[in-house]
């Protein structure tokens, strides 16, 4: 046990891998083995993670060096707080995303590689969150990526045809920006390892130097604001969120805009520490302006999913806002808000789907009364309500941490952007409930598998358990946060404190 | 050199994002895989470009404490391998995902019979918007 463990921070991403090579090899027409195979890995993963959970408590950063090379010249692997944060969501949401879609998918989309698309999913995800360096995590987006433009076009319809051209097209183009942005950075500091890359910025003395790595940070801002779908850069989210199926679209929509959020705070606060006029200069003001065009492109919609992808640029503002806030507080408010807004917007995702299978539906004027389905209202109803930030439920805890930081760091017009889109989210909310689930014409429900309901319930009793342990997830984020504003702790756990090469001039 | 190296991968680069403004999926497809050789240049000229010079290092010269003065003579006397490195896997993953999009592409095509891109306008069998230079496969 002792010998599995020590190599805990890469065991995310080997466990998905290996069972997708499984399934691929022994069990291409089996469903029951894949669907088997997919739950314990999902189980796997959770045992896991509460372990790196306990390690990292201990020890603050695990640094796991692949082939045992020296950094900075092998590959290393880094699982902080933060990260172990991010890998227990994945490994929830994908948990539930996997049960909702046993009982969503039909047989012959299910069959068609969904098990395994779904693993290497998680595995990319997973990647993103573990990886020390800068090139892999290029790597793993592009992982993360190839698997979802898979489950985009799952189902072989027209209109999914059309949403995974333009994901597509749009993720190479983020992609060869991504590469341009790394090929600076290495261009001028010869390294590519980001408590390496954090150490040089620090004692870079040029001039035409500093600009080229102020450069290659905005385009690395650009690329992480793509995947985020921050304002100016979100219009492609409305179009390829709601094409898939339910299950994959609430791990797109829980998952993957955060891998987004999770490398802006990960690489502004460790890479680019050198240069702190980038939180406030740049990702403040963006943040207020996510916040409110995204919630009101939501309150036009009528879509379920669409609507409910608008929310997701909305709601990523606060995230952004706080890591704009940059402090310890802020940035620990940005990752309770991250994980308060995974499991509530992904658990949206799949009353939406039951809600569609209900009804047979895509539009909420279509749907029809389904306060007649009791289940589905009363989740919704929670959900809803959190994801707007009403108290008790988890959205208010976190919408209060975000706003509470924002008011004491006197940023008045992004408190007051928050402000205004949790009034209108819950303007949006309403506009659901009565379309969807007061009123229409009540037309005959369909019967809904009990595995989705279940997936759903999962993900939305994390909205009362969340405010019940508030405070210990809170202390938690909290360390997070400020170890993400201290470089030095990182770059002493990557390169240690006898690094030669450490203060070599790039 | 490091101007020749710099006008092919401007040339690369505009030639990619002109295909990709055009409303025609083929174009499209060239335009991404032009960018992704520009980008791939690009990685390497990041590593400087440097004739008749070895990529390994001899550990056998260099004690660790020397280090420091051997990285001041670096440029030099070594090739840096390390962008290689990081082109090869972005060429593995740039194939992988062009190969995707041309099947994807085919598949859109098959349905729509057009290679625009503004698919939700499109009637089937409509003239393609691509005009001459469309792509009839």
């Amino acid at each position: 046990m002792e010998a599995v463990m020590q190599h805990a921070p890469i065991l995310p991403v080997l466990v998905p891998l290996t069972v997708t090579i499984l399934m691929l090899l022994f069990f291409r027409d089996n469903l029951r083995a894949q669907r088997t195979l997919s739950i314990a890995s999902s189980l796997l993963l959770l045992v896991f993670v509460t372990f790196l959970l306990v390690k990292v408590n201990a020890e603050d950063v695990i640094v796991y060096r692949l082939g045992n090379w020296q950094p900075p010249f092998g590959i290393v692997l880094m699982v902080d707080r933060l990260s172990v944060i991010m890998l227990y969501l994945c490994a929830i949401t994908g948990l539930a995303s996997l049960l909702f879609a046993c009982g969503e998918l039909d047989e012959r989309r299910e069959k068609t590689h969904f098990h395994p698309l779904f693993q290497l999913l998680i595995m990319g995800i997973n990647g993103a969150f573990v990886t020390g360096d800068l090139f892999n995590l290029f790597v793993f987006y592009e992982i993360l990526l190839s698997a979802s433009y898979g489950l985009l076009a799952l189902g072989n319809e027209p209109y999914q045809l059309r949403a995974t051209v333009q994901y597509l097209v749009l993720n190479l183009v983020k992609s060869t920006l991504f590469l341009f942005g790394v090929a600076a950075l290495y261009g001028v500091l010869g390294t590519v390892n980001m408590a390496h890359l954090s150490q040089r910025i620090a004692i870079l003395d040029n001039n035409a130097q500093r600009i080229l790595v102020d450069a290659a940070g905005f385009v690395l801002l650009t690329v992480f604001s793509i995947k985020a779908a921050l304002v100016p850069l979100f219009f492609w989210m409305p179009d390829s969120y709601p094409a898939p199926a339910a299950a994959v679209g609430a791990m797109f929509a829980g998952m993957m805009t955060k891998v987004g959020v999770y490398s802006l705070a990960r690489v502004f606060s460790l890479v680019f520490h050198g240069t702190e006029s980038w939180a406030g200069n740049w990702v403040l003001p963006i943040s207020a302006i996510t916040m409110v065009g995204g919630v009101l492109g939501a309150v036009a919609q009528t879509n379920f999913r669409r609507l409910l992808s608008f929310h997701i640029t909305s709601q990523v503002g606060y995230m952004v806002m706080g890591i704009g806030l940059f402090t310890p507080a802020g940035l620990g408010a940005a990752i309770f808000y991250i994980a308060h807004h995974i499991l509530v917007k992904a658990g949206l995702f799949l009353i939406a789907g039951i809600a569609e299978k209900l009804s047979g539906e895509k539009d909420i004027r279509e749907m029809g009364r389904l306060i007649r389905h009791p289940m589905t209202a009363g989740l919704f109803l929670i959900a809803g309500w959190s994801l707007a930030g009403v108290p008790p439920l988890s959205g208010f805890w976190a919408k209060l941490f975000v706003i509470k930081e924002g008011l004491q760091l006197h940023a008045y017009y992004a408190v007051l952007a928050a402000l205004l889109t949790g009034l209108l989210t819950l303007f949006s909310m309403t506009k659901v409930w009565v379309m969807a689930f007061w009123g229409g014409e009540a037309k005959r429900l369909k019967q809904v598998p009990a595995t989705m309901i279940g997936g759903a319930v999962f993900l939305v009793a994390f909205s009362v358990i969340i405010p019940i342990v508030a405070e210990p997830i809170w202390r938690f984020c909290e360390v997070a946060g400020k170890h993400l504003t201290d470089p030095e702790l990182y770059i002493r756990a990557v390169l240690g404190s006898e690094d030669i090469m450490a203060r070599a001039r790039p | 050199m490091e101007l020749q190296v710099a006008i092919v991968i401007g040339t690369l680069f505009a030639t990619g994002i002109y295909l990709l403004m055009r409303r025609n999926t083929f174009s499209l497809l060239l335009g991404l895989s032009l960018l992704s050789h520009g980008i791939n240049l690009f990685i390497l000229a990041s590593g400087r470009i440097r004739m008749n010079a070895v990529p390994v290092l001899d550990g056998g010269k260099v004690s660790l404490t020397g280090m420091k003065d051997f990285v001041a003579t670096l440029p030099q006397q070594y090739a840096d391998p390390l962008p290689q490195a990081l082109i090869l896997t972005a060429i593995v993953i740039s194939f992988a995902v062009t190969a995707f999009a041309a099947v994807l592409v085919y598949r859109t095509y098959t349905y729509a019979k057009t290679e625009s891109t503004n698919l939700e306008q499109n009637e089937p069998h409509s003239e393609p918007e691509g005009g001459e230079g469309a792509w009839k496969p």
